[in-house]
C-alpha cells in the first residue's frame, strides 16, 4: 500500500518480531478513517507506476496518432528545439513523447484546478459543518463516492474523511507534474500512462468536490424530478438589479441568495449565473437563480449591459472581465486568490466603505475573500448602482450596425483572427446593404471571444456589431432546464445494470464539457434527442447539459421537458456542473459493483477491464476546451469509456486510435478458459475527434458496442449503428467493416439480414466465436480459474 | 496577402509548405504522382454557398483527369457523387483515412479541400510528419496552409474559385 503519510490508519491482525508478537491491533496515526467492511483491494492510493501495466494494456491496442499543434520545443533555454519529423531536442526528446508530455503538462493543470476547487470547498464546508458532518448524498445512494473507493479505498462517511483523500490527490499531481521537467520521463507511453493516472485523480478531486456540495448545501441528492429552471439570455429580469455570478466555486454565489433572504430582499435582485457556477446556483436554490448560458456566453451576456455587479469565483472566467465591466458601467467582485484580476483586496474593510468606494468609480471592482462579506458588497452596490445604469441597458438602434458595416473594407484580418474562420467581410457586405441575414447566422456560431475586434483596422466593434444584429434573436432566448440531479441512484443502476452488460440497451451517451464549437448549441440537443429517442441512455453535464436546453420541440418543450430525468433509456439527465461529472463515472463503475457485484474497494485494474469490455459507454465533448476538460476525458479512458470531441477537440495533440485492421490488437482472454482469443475491433478508439456532427453519432453508435455484447445485444448495437449511417449516407449504404463487428450470424440484425448477409458474402466473412467472459488481464483469468476450481 | 498562410496567429514551425501561386506550376506538381487520392471536407458547402458554384463537381473534374479516388465523411458530398455517378469513392472519416495513410502507402499524394481550417492544419501535421517518407500533401483550400507540402495561396474566395477552374483546365490538357 502506498498511502505516502506518516498518518493513517491500519490494523495487524498478527505481527511478530524477534522481541514480540501482536495480535489484533488498529493502529491510528492522525487521520481516522472508519473501516469498511469490503476487504482491501489490491490498489489502495496507487502512485505512479501501479496502475502502469493496465495503461500500457490499453495504449499498446489505442496507440496515439500525433496532430502536433507546434513543431519545437521551448520548454527550457537549450531550446528552442526542432523536433520536425525523426529530430531529437537537447535533452533527447522526440516529437511524439513531446506531444504526450504536453498532454501531461496540460492534464496537470486540469486535475490541478479540480482539486484546488474540492480544497477549497473543503476548508470552506468543514469550517462551516464540522468535519463530522455526514456524507448523505440520497436515500437511495448507498454506494456514495464510488470513485473514491474504487482509487483509494477509502469510503467516506463525513465531509472529514474526505482530507486523506484530497492529501493523497494533490501528492500524486505534484509527483506526476514533476516527470515533465527537462531530462525526466523519456517516452511517450510512459508520459501517456501519465496522462490516464492525472485522468484517474482528476475524477477523485471531482467526486470529492461534488459530494462536499451535495452533502453540505443541500443539492438536488440522486433525485430524477429535480425542478426545471430558467435558462438563456432572454430570462433575466433587466428593471431589476442584477448580479451576475461566473465560475465554478458556487459559495460566493451561495452567499449572496443567503444575503438576500436574510434581508427579505430575495425578489428584488436578480442572481444569474453563467458556466457552472449557474448550475450549482441552481443546484442550491432550486428555483430562482437563473442560468444565462455556458462559458461562452460571457461577452454576449455582458456586453448586452444588463449585469449590474459581476461577481466571479474560479475557472472559465473571461480575463479581461475588469475592463468589459468598466466598459458597461458595472463592477466586479472578485472572491479568490487564484483570480484577483489586479482588483485591490478590500477583505477587512466595511461592506459600506467597499460600496461607496465602487459607487464612485474609485476602484473598479474589489477582491474581497470574505464571502459573506463579497455577498453584502454584491447585494447593496447592485441595489444603489442598478438605477443609475438603467440606460446603460438599452440596445443600440440597428442604423448603427449598418453604419459600422459601411465602414468595413472587406480586408478580412478579422477572420484571419477568428477562430472558427467565419465569413465576416461576407456578412458586413451584406449589412452595409441593410441585410442582416449573415451577421445573425454569424452569431449562431461566434462564441464571443473578441479576436475580431482586436484586429480590426477600421476600429469596427465587430462583436458589438454581430450581437446587435442579433439582439431580437437574443432576447428570444428563454429555455428550460432541469437542476443538475447529481449521483445516480444504486435502484436506477439496478434496473438498467443488466441490459447495459448485455447490450439490449444499446448504449449510455453522455455529453459533457463545453459546447461552444460552430453549431454546438443546435449539434448537442440534436445528437441529445436522436440517442433518447433510439432509447439510449443520455447523460449530460457542465455546459454541455446547458446547450441541450437550448432547444425546443414542435410542441415548444426542451429535452428537459420532453424526455425523463431518470437515468433510464429515453432519459436525458443533467447530472449537474463539471464536477458532477464524477457521477457519470461513478455510474459506470457502479454497474460493475451493484450488477456485476465485482469488489469496489481498491479494485481499479479489474473495474476498469470490466467496463471496457462490458459496458457500452460513450462520451462526446464538443466545444473548444480547457486544460480541465482534457483532464476528465483523461479519466474516462483510464476507466476503458472512449470519448469522441469534435473538431475543435483535434487540437488536444493526440487522438488515441485502434485499428481495426491490426488483427493481433483485438485478441484478449476468455477469462473462463483463459485462452486468448479474438474480440474484434470494439471499442474500436479510445479517443477520437469527429469532423461533423453526423460523423460523431455513427462514430458513438459504434463506440457503444463491447465484446461481451450478447447476439440479441449486439445486433441492438449494430441496428443503430447501420440506421444511422444510413440516415446520413443514403439508404443504399453498409457500414463497411460491419464484418469485423458480426462474430456469428446471430449478431446480424434482423431489420438488415438480406443486404448484411449479401455484404458478408462479397467480403469473405468467417465466423467467430464470440466471448461471454472477455478480459485483457491475466490476474482475472487468474482469479476466475481459482473460483472454478 | 497571398503568399501568406492564412491565419494570423500562425507561427511558422521549421518545415513549411510551399505556396503555390501559379496554377500551371500546381497542375504539373499533382500530375508528377502517380497515385493520388482527394480528401473533401464536410466545410464545402460553405464555399460553394460563397461563390455559388457546384464545387464538387469541379473536383470529379480533377479526379477524372489524374485518376484520383476521392474519399470524403460528408454526407452532402456523398448524395451529390452518386448523382453524378461517380463511383471511385470511399465514405471515410478523416481521422481513420490519415491513418491509412500514413500505414499504408497505397498514395503518394493527398490533396486536401473543403475542411474547417483547424482540422486541416493538424491533420496535415500529422501527415508531414509521420508519412514524409512516402506522401506528399496538397491544400487546395482559398486559404494558404501552413503543414502541407503545397498550398494554394490564401486569395479572396472568389479569386481562388478562378484559379480552381483554371487548375481543373490545365489538369485536362
Ligand atoms: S525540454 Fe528538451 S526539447 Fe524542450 S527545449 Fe529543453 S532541451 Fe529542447
Ligand atoms: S468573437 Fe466570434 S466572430 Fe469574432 S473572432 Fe471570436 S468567434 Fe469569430
Ligand atoms: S477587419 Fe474590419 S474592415 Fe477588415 S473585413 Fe473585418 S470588419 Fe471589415
Amino acid at each position: 500500500m502506498s498511502i505516502p503519510y506518516s498518518k493513517f490508519k491500519m490494523r495487524i491482525d498478527e505481527l511478530k518480531t524477534p522481541l514480540s508478537e501482536i495480535r489484533g491491533l488498529d493502529l491510528s496515526i492522525g487521520y481516522v478513517v472508519e473501516e469498511w467492511e469490503e476487504p482491501q483491494g489490491p490498489t489502495p492510493f496507487p502512485s505512479i507506476a501501479t496502475l502502469r501495466k493496465w495503461d500500457h494494456v490499453l495504449l499498446n491496442r489505442y496507440r496515439p496518432l500525433y496532430l502536433p499543434f507546434c513543431d519545437l520545443c521551448c520548454l527550457c533555454t537549450y531550446g528552442k528545439c526542432d523536433l520536425s519529423r525523426e529530430k531529437r531536442g537537447s535533452c533527447g526528446l522526440g516529437l511524439s513523447d513531446q506531444q504526450s508530455r504536453l498532454v501531461a503538462l496540460v492534464c496537470s493543470i486540469g486535475a490541478s484546478t479540480h482539486v484546488s476547487h474540492a480544497r477549497e470547498l473543503f476548508e470552506k464546508l468543514v469550517e462551516r459543518f464540522s468535519r463530522d458532518h455526514p456524507i448523505d448524498l440520497g436515500s437511495q445512494v448507498r454506494v456514495e463516492m464510488p470513485i473514491t473507493r474504487l482509487v483509494t479505498g477509502v469510503k467516506p462517511r463525513t465531509l472529514g474523511d474526505l482530507e486523506i483523500v484530497l492529501d493523497y490527490v494533490e501528492r500524486q499531481i505534484v509527483q506526476t507534474l514533476a516527470s515533465v521537467h527537462t531530462g525526466q520521463e523519456g517516452s511517450w507511453i510512459d508520459y501517456e500512462s501519465k496522462v490516464f493516472h492525472l485522468g484517474m485523480l482528476d475524477h477523485v478531486a471531482l467526486e470529492v468536490a461534488d459530494a462536499l456540495q451535495v452533502a453540505a448545501l443541500d443539492f438536488p441528492k440522486a433525485d430524477p424530478e429535480s425542478p426545471l429552471v430558467s435558462l438563456g439570455l432572454g430570462v433575466v429580469e433587466v428593471s431589476k438589479p442584477v448580479i451576475l455570478v461566473i465560475g465554478h466555486n458556487v459559495i460566493p454565489a451561495g452567499a449572496i441568495v443567503d444575503y438576500l433572504e436574510r434581508m427579505g430582499i430575495r425578489d428584488e435582485v436578480e442572481v444569474c449565473g453563467l458556466c457552472c457556477t449557474a448550475h450549482d446556483i441552481t443546484r442550491y436554490e432550486k428555483k430562482r437563480a437563473k442560468i444565462v448560458g455556458p462559458m461562452s456566453w460571457q461577452l454576449k451576456f455582458i456586453r448586452t449591459g444588463v449585469p449590474d455587479v459581476i461577481v466571479i469565483d474560479e475557472q472559465c472566467i473571461y480575463t479581461n472581465v475588469v475592463e468589459e465591466a468598466r466598459r458597461i458601467g458595472a463592477v466586479v467582485i472578485a472572491t479568490t486568490d487564484k483570480a484577483c484580476h489586479g482588483l485591490p483586496e478590500r477583505s477587512s474593510e466595511s461592506p459600506e466603505e467597499v460600496v461607496e468606494e465602487l459607487l464612485s468609480g474609485r476602484i473598479p471592482g474589489a477582491l474581497i475573500l470574505d464571502h459573506d462579506k463579497a455577498a453584502e458588497v454584491a447585494v447593496k452596490t447592485a441595489l444603489k448602482l442598478a438605477p443609475t445604469r438603467l440606460k446603460l441597458k438599452a440596445q443600440l438602434p440597428l442604423e448603427d450596425v449598418v453604419e459600422y458595416a459601411k465602414k468595413c473594407t472587406k480586408c478580412r484580418e478579422c477572420e484571419r483572427a477568428c477562430p472558427q474562420n467565419l465569413p465576416i467581410s461576407h456578412a458586413m457586405d451584406r449589412a452595409s446593404r441593410g441585410d442582416l441575414v449573415g451577421l445573425t447566422d454569424i452569431y449562431e456560431k461566434c462564441f464571443a471571444c473578441n479576436r475580431c475586434e482586436y484586429v480590426c483596422p477600421r476600429q469596427i466593434p465587430v462583436l458589438n456589431v454581430i450581437l446587435k444584429a442579433a439582439g431580437e434573436k437574443r432576447s428570444s432566448e428563454v429555455f428550460k432546464i432541469r437542476v443538475g440531479r447529481g449521483p445516480i441512484q444504486d435502484t436506477e443502476i439496478r434496473a438498467v445494470g443488466r441490459d447495459i452488460v448485455l447490450g439490449a440497451i444499446p448504449g449510455v451517451v453522455a455529453f459533457v464539457g463545453c459546447a461552444n464549437w460552430r453549431e454546438g448549441a443546435v449539434d448537442v440537443p440534436i445528437m441529445a434527442r436522436e440517442f433518447a429517442f433510439r432509447r439510449y441512455i443520455v447523460v449530460a453535464s457542465g455546459c454541455s447539459a446547458m446547450a441541450i436546453a437550448m432547444y425546443k420541440n414542435d410542441e415548444g418543450k426542451t429535452p428537459y421537458e420532453e424526455f425523463t430525468g431518470e437515468f433510464t433509456p429515453g432519459g436525458v439527465v443533467n447530472v449537474g456542473s463539471c464536477v458532477a461529472n464524477s457521477h457519470i463515472a461513478g455510474a459506470v463503475i457502479k454497474i460493475a459493483n451493484i450488477f456485476a457485484r465485482l469488489p469496489l474497494r481498491a479494485n481499479y485494474m479489474e473495474v476498469a477491464d470490466y467496463i471496457l469490455n462490458r459496458i457500452g459507454a460513450v462520451g462526446i465533448a464538443w466545444g473548444a476546451m480547457s486544460q480541465k476538460a482534457a483532464a476528465i476525458a483523461s479519466g474516462f479512458w483510464r476507466l476503458g469509456v472512449p470519448v469522441i470531441v469534435g473538431p475543435h477537440g483535434i487540437k488536444y495533440r493526440r487522438m488515441l486510435l485502434g485499428d481495426g485492421e491490426r488483427d493481433e490488437a483485438w485478441f484478449l482472454y476468455d477469462a473462463k478458459t483463459g485462452d486468448k482469443v479474438y474480440g474484434g475491433p470494439v471499442p474500436e478508439h479510445l479517443f477520437y475527434a469527429a469532423e461533423s456532427r453526423g460523423e460523431a453519432m455513427i462514430m458513438a453508435a459504434k463506440l457503444c458496442i463491447r465484446p461481451a455484447d450478447t447476439p440479441q445485444g449486439r445486433a441492438i448495437k449494430l441496428t443503430n449503428y447501420i440506421s444511422l449511417y444510413k440516415k446520413f449516407y443514403g439508404y443504399d449504404k453498409l457500414p463497411q467493416d460491419l464484418h469485423l463487428l458480426i462474430r456469428t450470424e446471430s449478431d446480424i440484425p434482423i431489420t438488415y439480414k438480406d443486404e448484411v448477409v449479401r455484404f458478408l458474402r462479397e467480403v469473405n466473412w468467417r465466423e467467430r466465436p464470440s466471448i461471454s467472459d472477455p478480459t485483457l488481464l491475466e490476474e482475472v483469468v487468474r482469479k476466475r480459474l481459482k473460483v472454478m476450481k | 496577402m497571398s503568399v501568406e498562410y492564412w491565419l494570423r496567429g500562425e507561427i511558422p514551425q521549421p518545415l513549411k509548405a510551399t505556396v503555390i501561386t501559379d496554377v500551371k506550376v500546381l497542375g504539373g506538381r499533382i500530375k508528377q504522382h502517380k497515385k493520388p487520392v482527394i480528401l473533401l471536407g464536410s466545410e464545402l458547402y460553405r464555399l460553394e454557398r460563397i461563390v455559388s458554384s457546384d464545387i464538387v463537381a469541379t473536383i470529379v473534374d480533377i479526379a477524372n483527369a489524374v485518376k484520383a479516388d476521392l474519399t470524403t465523411s460528408s454526407s452532402d458530398v456523398v448524395q451529390r457523387l452518386d448523382s453524378m455517378g461517380f463511383k471511385r469513392y470511399r465514405v471515410g472519416f478523416p481521422m481513420s483515412v490519415v491513418q491509412k495513410l500514413a500505414r499504408d502507402r497505397e498514395y503518394d499524394l493527398a490533396i486536401f479541400i473543403g475542411f474547417q481550417y483547424h482540422y486541416e492544419w493538424l491533420l496535415l501535421n500529422y501527415l508531414k510528419h509521420y508519412a514524409y517518407r512516402h506522401l506528399n500533401t496538397l491544400s487546395l483550400e482559398p486559404y494558404g496552409h501552413p503543414n502541407a507540402t503545397w498550398t494554394m495561396p490564401s486569395l479572396p474566395i472568389p479569386l481562388w474559385h478562378k484559379n480552381l477552374l483554371a487548375l481543373t483546365e490545365v489538369l485536362k490538357t
